[in-house]
């Protein structure tokens, strides 16, 4: 393994972290499709020529694979379903207010409304359908409309309604639960 | 909730992240490759397997076994080359740096092709024991083996297509039937591409 995909991973990891999240919401086999995302990362690298920025060119890869995740598992229990998912994030929740109450820096109150805020916003995401959610995810993790019809394949133009028709309905979804 | 409390770029960041494991994507991509020198082994091995059965027996077959397995060779050879070419859309595309539409696009089509794949080699399920008929018929009626030798390979044959071509066919139409229902339900994902 070059030292080169180490230091990838270890900036690059935390957002193919966020992508597995937005497809999958079992924790399990969101590390799976972590670790997929991973290795097909690692093993496109090399046929990378610095045409587009690299996270743009990772974000393209990573949501590739999650495509192929998708079609794999089409058929496969919903994971919503899983008790351990909501297990994960309360026990989550719990052990960052522990910590926050521990250091002092914020209130238990405002760390769940944040923990709730992101918990409401995943799994608006996650009911997205495929498109929408990939192009609302490459926005909140700072891609423009350009690099974001790169990767995707459709104008900019049609990236800015779709996205626009996105967040409508993200908004919909929050104010709804 | 209002759109004032929901900055959603911040907030997607703030969420909590799993850890990629470098040992186990080691293990992953080491698997991988082995398995693929597997493959490119057993693919090669099942075309060069007739040559060089007929070179190291080279005497103990008759004129007419030497020509009819020949024939069995190119027949090999023109499948082999033929699934190659329903397989091209996948071997020589980069699929994971694609954009998503032309990806999604390869997609269907790679299930489509191997929707193709298992229907032909049902095909190939009726034509083999074609192959084993014709050759015991053109034996017997030419008198080109001794029939006590012949009649021993025709039960061999017998059993081998009673046992193995039902079960290839049986296969075959589960991985076609496979495909089928996974296009549809790809397709069913993707339809508003």
């Amino acid at each position: 393994m070059s030292k080169d995909f180490n230091a990838i991973v270890s900036e690059y990891g935390p957002l193919l972290s966020r992508i597995a999240s937005s497809y999958e919401a079992n924790p399990h086999l969101q590390q799976e499709l972590l670790q997929e995302i991973s290795l097909a990362v690692w093993q496109s690298l090399k046929a990378f020529k610095g045409n587009s920025s690299l996270k743009t060119y990772i974000l393209r890869v990573a949501h590739n694979k999650a495509v192929s995740h998708v079609a794999y598992h089409a058929k496969q229990p919903s994971s919503e379903t899983y008790c351990e998912v909501e297990n994960s994030q309360s026990s989550s929740t719990l052990s960052a207010i522990g910590n926050i109450s521990n250091s002092g820096r914020q209130s238990p109150e405002s760390e769940l409304a944040k923990q709730s805020k992101v918990s409401l916003l995943v799994s608006a995401v996650r009911q997205l359908p495929v498109q929408s959610r990939q192009i609302v995810t490459m926005s909140m993790e700072g891609l423009g409309y350009q690099e974001i019809a790169e990767v995707c394949g459709i104008s900019s133009t049609n990236v800015g309604v779709i996205l626009n028709r996105a967040k409508k309905s993200l908004m919909e979804i929050i104010n709804h639960e | 909730m209002s759109n004032d409390d929901f900055n959603l770029g911040q907030i997607w960041q703030q969420q909590d992240v799993a850890e990629v494991d470098i040992q186990s994507l080691k293990r992953q991509w080491w698997l991988m490759r082995m398995k693929q020198y597997l493959y490119m082994l057993f693919d090669a091995l099942a075309v060069i397997a007739v040559p060089i059965a007929m070179w190291l027996l080279p005497r103990k077959l008759s004129i007419f076994e030497g020509i009819w397995i020949s024939i069995v060779f190119l027949f090999v050879c023109v499948w082999f080359f033929y699934l190659l070419w329903l397989r091209r859309f996948s071997l020589g595309f980069n699929s994971e740096t694609a954009s998503t539409s032309d990806f999604i696009e390869r997609v269907k089509l790679q299930y489509k092709q191997n929707i193709k794949i298992a229907y032909v080699n049902k095909v190939l399920c009726y034509v083999t024991p074609m192959f084993f008929v014709g050759y015991a018929a053109v034996a017997y009626w030419g008198n080109f083996s001794d029939q006590q030798e012949l009649l021993r390979k025709a039960k061999l044959m017998l059993v081998l297509n009673i046992i193995f071509i039902p079960l290839m066919w049986l296969w075959m139409h589960k991985r076609e039937l496979k495909f089928k229902r996974l296009l549809m339900e790809f397709e069913s994902q993707f339809s508003q591409h």
